[in-house]
């Protein structure tokens, strides 16, 4: 076997006779197994196949593991000052704000919804299934976050530090002082950021120079696959509703309302017939809605009917005939 | 030892103080090409990339232990390692590979994972590999990088240092750990 005989195995571009011929060439001597150990730690060493990461994701995923530690000790201390001093039950009872001292992480968990006040006075609304995680750093040079999710912001302006909301998914918004919203949720296909008021720019992660610079009433759609960037004018209302506890559609696609409502509801959607799933919705409804009045109302405005199994809290969607 | 490799005194101890700055330089000098290596062995590149971030993971966990003057490479390089047979320990329990060409190449990977000889030759040209792109980054940006990440000036301490703003210090860094990821495989592309 020759040096190119044995590389086009280890890179798996044989057919199925050449490798078996090869794997007996190879088991035949113990210096034909030697020579390939050799062969194979050349092609690793020379790099030739190197494929790029993209490191900025994984430099993320690395840091948000890292910092998902400090959780429980949070919790555990929320418990002992509970204890200790029954005062401070209220407060901590709400968990409406916290305000973090180092690093931190704040999570809504499904059904949840939290809100966040940061040092510098900004205050975040975290939707269900997010997480927020503020840099070590925060507020001394510059003011970073990490959202994962959704959340509303409202940010208070200090020019000399810029606020930059970083996301897993391809995107950063920098900011000066405004009311603005990203979604981001590793299930969605896009990242989304809508301008209420003032001013921000759209970064790819880790790049200096904006994709966009949005306008009051624009959102930025960032399609994660495609890597390609679209602003179009929105009525922000519908958008951050979520915020004031309701739920405003207008045109939706069915997947996104359907997983907005698995997170607010904590129940899963099982959709049978596949037609449903090109449905788009428009509607309304609040938090203090229960999920039966929620499903009535689906019910009664479209073509679906749903089977509701409480106990494993699944929703089975169907046409009716 | 204080030089200005990856073996660097300064670095390591950043590394031991959990400084994020650090990991992300180690991040961009390693990850990629330890991917590549468990990869090929692995034969499975999702999986490769857990292990990758595990190994990160675990020298983030014992960082405290770390030793100025350990040897980074071979520490990074015995975890990937480690962590490469652990994964094919477990695989054996868990899978049964019907295909028996599958079956072969897993056995021969294994064995070249067990081969000291071969490994110590990947283990020392990595070494080489990294040492030599911090040497290779352009003049303008490798100072100000070993500045920041090996001696421990502050972005405005170099600034003042070099005559230049902070924010040319800014980019000047964030070339070089662009460069340290790319730079490798365009030249290698050469050779092929």
């Amino acid at each position: 076997m020759t040096k190119a005989d044995l590389l086009s195995f280890i890179r798996n571009q044989c057919d199925d006779q050449r490798q078996r011929e090869i794997i007996h060439w190879i088991n035949e001597t113990p210096e034909n197994k030697i020579y390939y150990h050799k062969i194979k730690a050349e092609y690793i060493a020379s790099f030739s196949d190197l494929k790029l990461s993209d490191s900025g994701f994984e430099f993320r995923k690395f840091k948000s593991r890292i910092s998902r530690k400090s959780i429980p000790f949070l919790r555990i201390a929320a418990v002992l000052l509970l204890l200790l001093i029954s005062g401070a039950y209220l407060y901590f009872g709400s968990e409406s704000i916290f305000s973090p001292v180092n690093s931190d992480a704040f999570i809504a968990k499904t059904t949840q919804q939290k809100e966040v006040e940061l040092p510098d006075g900004t205050t975040v609304i975290l939707n269900s299934e997010s997480k927020l995680t503020v840099a070590d750093d925060f507020n001394t040079q510059n003011r970073i976050v990490f959202l994962e999710g959704e959340a509303f912001f409202s940010v208070t302006e200090n020019k000399d530090r810029p606020f930059i909301v970083k996301t897993l998914n391809g995107i950063d918004v920098k900011v000066l002082g405004t009311k603005f919203n990203v979604r981001s949720y590793d299930t969605d296909e896009t990242v989304e950021t809508t301008l209420v008021s003032g001013k921000v720019e759209v970064y790819e992660n880790n790049t200096t120079l904006p994709v966009a610079t949005l306008k009051p009433h624009e959102k930025a759609i960032f399609h994660k696959e495609h890597k390609s960037l679209v602003v179009t004018t929105v009525e922000t209302r519908p958008i951050t509703s979520w915020s004031r506890g309701e739920l405003d559609f207008e045109n939706t696609p069915i997947k996104v309302v359907l997983k907005d409502i698995e997170r607010w509801y904590d129940v899963a959607f099982n959709i049978e017939d596949q037609e449903i799933e090109s449905y788009t919705l428009s509607g309304k409804f609040k938090r203090e809605n229960t999920i039966k009045e929620v499903l009535e109302v689906l019910e009664a405005s479209s073509p679906i009917k749903y089977e509701y199994n409480e106990s494993q809290k699944l929703i089975t969607l169907s046409i009716s005939n | 030892m204080n030089d200005n490799g990856i073996n660097n005194s300064f670095f390591i101890n950043q590394l031991k103080q959990g400084d994020h700055k650090a990991y992300e330089t180690l991040f961009q000098l390693y990850f990629d090409k330890l991917h590549h290596y468990a990869w090929s062995y692995l034969e499975d590149a999702e999986e490769a990339r857990e292990i990758i971030q595990n190994v990160f993971f675990k020298l983030w966990k014992k960082r405290t232990d770390l030793k100025v003057d350990m040897n980074l490479n071979a520490y990074l390089f015995k975890m990937t390692r480690n962590e490469c047979l652990d994964y094919f320990k477990h695989l054996k329990v868990k899978t049964r590979y019907r295909d028996e060409i599958q079956k072969e190449r897993l056995k021969l990977n294994v064995a070249s994972l067990q081969d000291d000889p071969s490994q110590m030759f990947i283990e020392s040209e990595l070494n080489k590999k990294v040492n030599s792109l911090i040497n290779r980054l352009p003049d303008a940006c490798r100072e100000v990088f070993i500045k920041s990440r090996f001696e421990g000036l502050k972005y405005h301490e170099i600034a003042a240092e070099m005559n230049i703003s902070p924010k040319t210090v800014e980019n000047q860094i964030s070339k070089a750990l662009r460069f340290l990821r790319q730079e490798l495989q365009d030249y290698l592309t050469l050779f092929l």
